[in-house]
């Protein structure tokens, strides 16, 4: 910072594309997906829970809410994954859940994405008072447990699920205007954001055309992060019963159903392990999304 | 000048592991260094220069594949073990970088630096370690070693920073130091005090140096002989005097062209045209052919080899179109150079 | 003293259309810049500086790091806020980019930056990122994918084909780069370049590439060219005046032929003999001792005076003002001053 113009004067030396190009997380991402297994498991695994929710009728033997079987029948061949409390059949309840929870995270996910991005590029870009005035408001939400706020919130305004998804946009909305604050700082005072200005570009146009598209790759690695995080708490909400209201077939409420039936296991297991393929394969392709947006591995694969 | 040979480069090859296969950067490449001799390694980025000497000391990343020999002092270093290696290079052969602050710890005192790495490779006591640092900054002229040991390296300019690098370098009394674009991050005035040190060090304790730039006007003020390196092979080798008074190879002519000093004031610079190939799409036949104002159908196809022309010059360019007339010895010396216009030799103060 | 010495160099005679009669292009008048620092003294980067630009005139700016050519050259462009002094361009005062978008009139100035892959965004096409400049530099609605001949046009001036346009900054080399910049910037219509170190980051054949290149196009179209360098052998043969700075400070300012083969401030003399010559039997560069001082705790009297080896018992008490060597060159040092001998330059040949 003493005086601008103490660059380093040649930064010519180093063969660039050697080092950078034995780099293993480079040769990582540059295989095809089908090399990188764990990215092609989360995608298969998201596939299907996508098919399985668009088909859930034609898929599921029995309507979710009907109740003519046994209660708490242990997996059978009638019911795979056996019947709950009020002798409903789980397998049908587990794959109508993926109706709800898939695409109200996802929603969830959009809209935080969407909301935070905005605040926190403006932040950003325009420092100063609005800069002071956003972050502040994103350290308040910050400094509550997330599960606490959403918490509050969803007694505050009932126990219903779309309450639930109010809450949960509340508390994470600010980790994206987070990170799009650094992104758009950290890139505010690059040359080609100088140069674009001296062009007569205007600052919203900077922040459009030229950053836009530099920092929309970390972000939409952090949204697909957190879509897993995303069903996750929604289904903690619902667990907590301060979401889903019976008899709606959720993920979240049916674990909740299965630590009150705690002798019969099939209850809580298999909405569990629905949960838990859901967030790991979101994670699975977060990362794979990641090593691809890198712009050093991105660097490469533009060829 | 040089009495005996300390470093013999053998047929080295490198393959390198890039994103799109197995490549030849470094493709059977031989030179020596004597005893005290600077050796100057000249190309551009994508020539090889650097992963010569990165492989020399068992540096490239992994995934990458050298054979050959290189051999210091009778031990081919290729066959030796990891840590048999550390030790030849704290102890023996060190590195110079071109920035600086890759090879200083930015939070660590310079004492600490210094003396840690004298201590490991020299079995020395604290005290004696201090006194070889101190002994070592005061060689390369930094001006209160006292005070620099206690000061970090943000406290120093890059100049002076540089000159700490190569204290520490010298520090185990190494035989040979490979400086890899040493002056290339320094302004004129700075890079002159370097070349004048490392010449002062090669004159005063017998080091060895093997610079690598792809300046040739600062491999033309201190080297003894120089490499020519383009698209991983060496295509001119000679007594720096001779290969840059009378360069022989059209791209040793080019760059020496292109360089501001070659003709004067006003007069345009003659680049070459185009740009040094990538390892990824590396010519056929001599790389140079695309670029090359001489060349022949000929050239496309077959590798020149590397030959001998006399006056322990060696030339890899079949058409050889700059050669002196038939009727001169080829080793003609200086006879063609561009004369230098030196504007201050005139006026004496 | 933006007088005489700017007015008359024979290049500025013969201004093209469009260049705004006879007044100079670019005129900074005496300006100061100055960096506040949080808890420590001020910088004073730039301080009284004054030069012109004339249509279809290349001046080089040259100097160590940290002599502050950078951020002169920085507010020219209106990049950093002024302390003292104006910057006019074309009769328009230069102002600091705010929020606003930059206002029509000034969008003829235009900037040329040392990394070119940080001066082009690397999530766009290179086409689309010179339509951009099209369209701005017009500023008469046309839209941005109405531009595509006017790219073609743009690349080929640089020697580019038009399918450059499809592809991102990533897959090209420095030097292309560079020239791709070079493209964008004159797709904008300039009539005045500031290049800061175009060249200092580009491989040996690009440089020569780039800085011709530059030139060129400047002559062709009739643009000023302010290109900031530390090499001050490139400056040489292309610049017809060179500027040079020492810790902020301008020192010496005269037409290039002169001031490279006379320098009358012992500075530039230094920084000439610096230059290591490339060809046969070079000798060492010269070394000028020392580092550039704190820029915020200047030396009194003559900011040379500790490093130079001319200073005598007047320099370190009061500092030198611009005297008059001949009226196009004028020198910040004692021994230029009117009716003092000098004894370190012969007649200027």
């Amino acid at each position: 910072m003493t005086v601008a113009d103490s660059l380093p004067l040649d930064s010519d030396a180093a063969p660039p594309g050697v080092e950078e190009q034995l780099d293993r997380s480079d040769r990582a991402a540059l295989r095809p997906p089908w090399r990188q297994p764990l990215a092609l498991t989360g995608g298969l695994v998201i596939l299907a829970w996508i098919v399985i929710a668009i088909f859930a009728p034609l898929l599921a033997p029995d309507p979710p809410n009907s109740q003519f079987a046994a209660p708490l029948l242990a997996p059978t061949h009638q019911f795979v994954f056996g019947t709950d409390q009020l002798g409903r059949d789980i397998f049908s309840r587990v794959l109508y859940g993926a109706r709800l929870s898939l695409p109200l995270a996802a929603l969830l996910v959009a809209v935080s994405l969407a909301i935070g991005s905005l605040l926190g590029a403006m932040a950003g870009f325009f420092g100063g008072i609005v800069d002071s005035v956003i972050m502040r408001i994103a350290d308040l939400v910050f400094a509550f447990p997330g599960i606490i706020l959403a918490l509050a919130v969803a007694a505050a305004l009932g126990p219903q699920l779309r309450n639930a998804v109010l809450a949960v946009i509340v508390v994470s909305w600010p980790s994206y205007a987070r990170l799009a604050r650094s992104l758009v700082l950290g890139a505010r005072t690059s040359e080609y954001v100088t140069s674009a200005r001296l062009f007569g570009s205007s600052g919203w146009r900077v922040l459009r055309v030229e950053l836009g598209p530099n920092v929309a790759g970390p972000l939409l690695v952090l949204a697909t992060l957190d879509v897993g995080n995303a069903v996750l708490l929604l289904s903690g909400l619902s667990f907590l019963g301060l979401g889903a209201q019976p008899p709606t077939a959720e993920w979240g409420a049916m674990v909740s159903a299965g630590a009150q039936n705690f002798n019969s296991w099939w209850v809580g297991l298999f909405p569990g392990l629905a949960i838990l393929t859901v967030v790991l394969a979101f994670n699975f392709i977060g990362d794979a999304l990641r090593d691809i947006l890198d712009p050093r591995t991105a660097r490469m694969l533009g060829k | 000048m040089s009495t005996g040979t300390l470093l013999e480069v053998e047929d080295l090859s490198v393959r390198l592991r890039t994103a799109r296969g197995i490549r030849l950067a470094v493709d059977h490449v031989s030179f020596s260094i004597g005893q005290g001799e600077i050796l100057g390694i000249a190309g551009e980025s994508g020539s090889g220069k650097t992963i010569t000497a990165l492989s020399l000391l068992g540096l490239l990343p992994g995934g990458s594949r050298t054979t050959g020999r290189v051999v210091l002092d009778g031990r081919d270093l290729l066959t030796l073990h990891r840590r048999e290696l550390r030790s030849v290079r704290g102890r023996q052969v060190s590195m110079v970088l071109q920035d600086p602050m890759t090879s200083l710890h930015p939070l660590l005192r310079i004492e600490v630096q210094m003396t840690e790495h004298v201590r490991t490779h020299l079995a020395m006591s604290k005290d004696q370690a201090r006194e070889r640092a101190l002994e070592m900054l005061a060689a390369v002229r930094i001006p209160d070693p006292e005070q620099a040991l206690a000061s970090h390296p943000h406290q120093f300019s890059g100049g002076m920073r540089q000159r700490i690098a190569i204290a520490m370098a010298l520090a185990c009394e190494p035989r040979l130091i490979i400086a890899d674009e040493p002056t290339t991050a320094l302004d004129v005035t700075v890079q002159a005090g370097i070349l004048s040190l490392l010449d002062q060090l090669r004159r005063e304790r017998g080091v060895s140096v093997m610079i690598i730039t792809h300046d040739l006007g600062v491999l033309s003020s201190i080297s003894d002989r120089l490499c020519v390196m383009y698209g991983g092979r060496i295509v001119e080798h000679g007594v720096t005097r001779e290969v840059l008074g009378s360069p022989r190879h059209p791209y040793t002519n080019g760059l020496m062209q292109a360089l501001p000093g070659a003709s004067g004031t006003g007069v345009p610079m003659r680049p070459i045209g185009g740009s040094p190939p990538s390892l990824d799409d590396m010519p056929s036949g001599c790389s140079f052919h695309p670029r090359c104002d001489y060349a022949q159908v000929s050239c496309s196809s077959k590798v020149p080899p590397l030959r001998p022309i006399g006056g322990g010059r060696l030339l890899a360019c079949d058409p050889d179109p700059l050669a002196p007339d038939r009727s001169e010895p080829s080793s003609s010396g200086a006879a063609t150079s561009v004369p230098v216009p030196d504007p201050l030799a005139e006026q004496v103060p | 003293m933006t007088g005489a010495l700017e007015q008359e160099t024979p290049v500025a005679a013969r201004v093209p259309p469009g260049g705004g009669g006879k007044g100079p292009l670019l005129e900074l008048d005496d300006i100061d810049v100055v960096y506040q620092r949080r808890g420590r003294p001020p910088v004073q980067a730039v301080l009284g500086a004054s030069l012109t630009l004339g249509a279809g005139e290349i001046v080089g700016l040259v100097g160590e790091s940290g002599c502050g050519k950078s951020t002169l050259g920085r507010a020219a462009m209106g990049l950093v806020p002024l302390s003292r002094g104006t910057v006019r361009y074309g009769g328009t005062p230069v102002e600091p980019l705010g929020r606003k978008a930059r206002p029509q009139a000034l969008r003829s100035l235009q900037m040329v930056f040392q990394d070119p892959y940080a001066s082009l965004n690397p999530r766009r096409r290179v086409g689309s990122q010179i339509a951009d400049a099209v369209a701005l530099g017009r500023g008469d609605g046309l839209k941005s994918g109405e531009a595509g001949p006017a790219v073609a046009q743009a690349l080929e001036r640089v020697g580019l084909g038009p399918e450059v346009a499809r592809r991102y900054p990533h897959e090209f080399s420095g030097g292309q780069c560079q020239r791709i910049a070079i493209a964008r910037v004159l797709a904008s219509g300039p009539r005045c370049l500031v290049a800061d170190e175009p060249i200092s980051a580009l491989d040996a054949s690009a440089q020569a590439q780039i800085a011709n290149l530059l030139a060129s196009v400047a002559a062709d179209a009739g643009l000023g060219l302010l290109f900031i360098s530390h090499d001050l052998s490139v400056v040489r043969k292309i610049a017809e005046r060179t500027i040079v700075m020492y810790l902020g400070r301008i020192v010496e300012t005269g037409a290039t032929d002169s001031v490279w083969s006379a320098p009358s401030h012992p500075y530039t003399e230094a920084l000439i003999r610096a230059i290591p010559k490339p060809g046969a039997g070079a000798s060492l560069p010269v070394e000028l001792p020392g580092d550039v001082p704190d820029p915020s705790r200047p030396p009194s009297g003559c900011r040379f005076h500790p490093r130079c080896p001319k200073a005598f018992d007047r320099c370190p008490k009061e500092e030198p003002e611009m005297y008059e060597v001949s009226p196009t060159w004028r020198s910040r040092c004692f021994l230029a001053e009117p009716g003092v001998a000098r004894p370190m330059t012969g007649p200027a040949r």
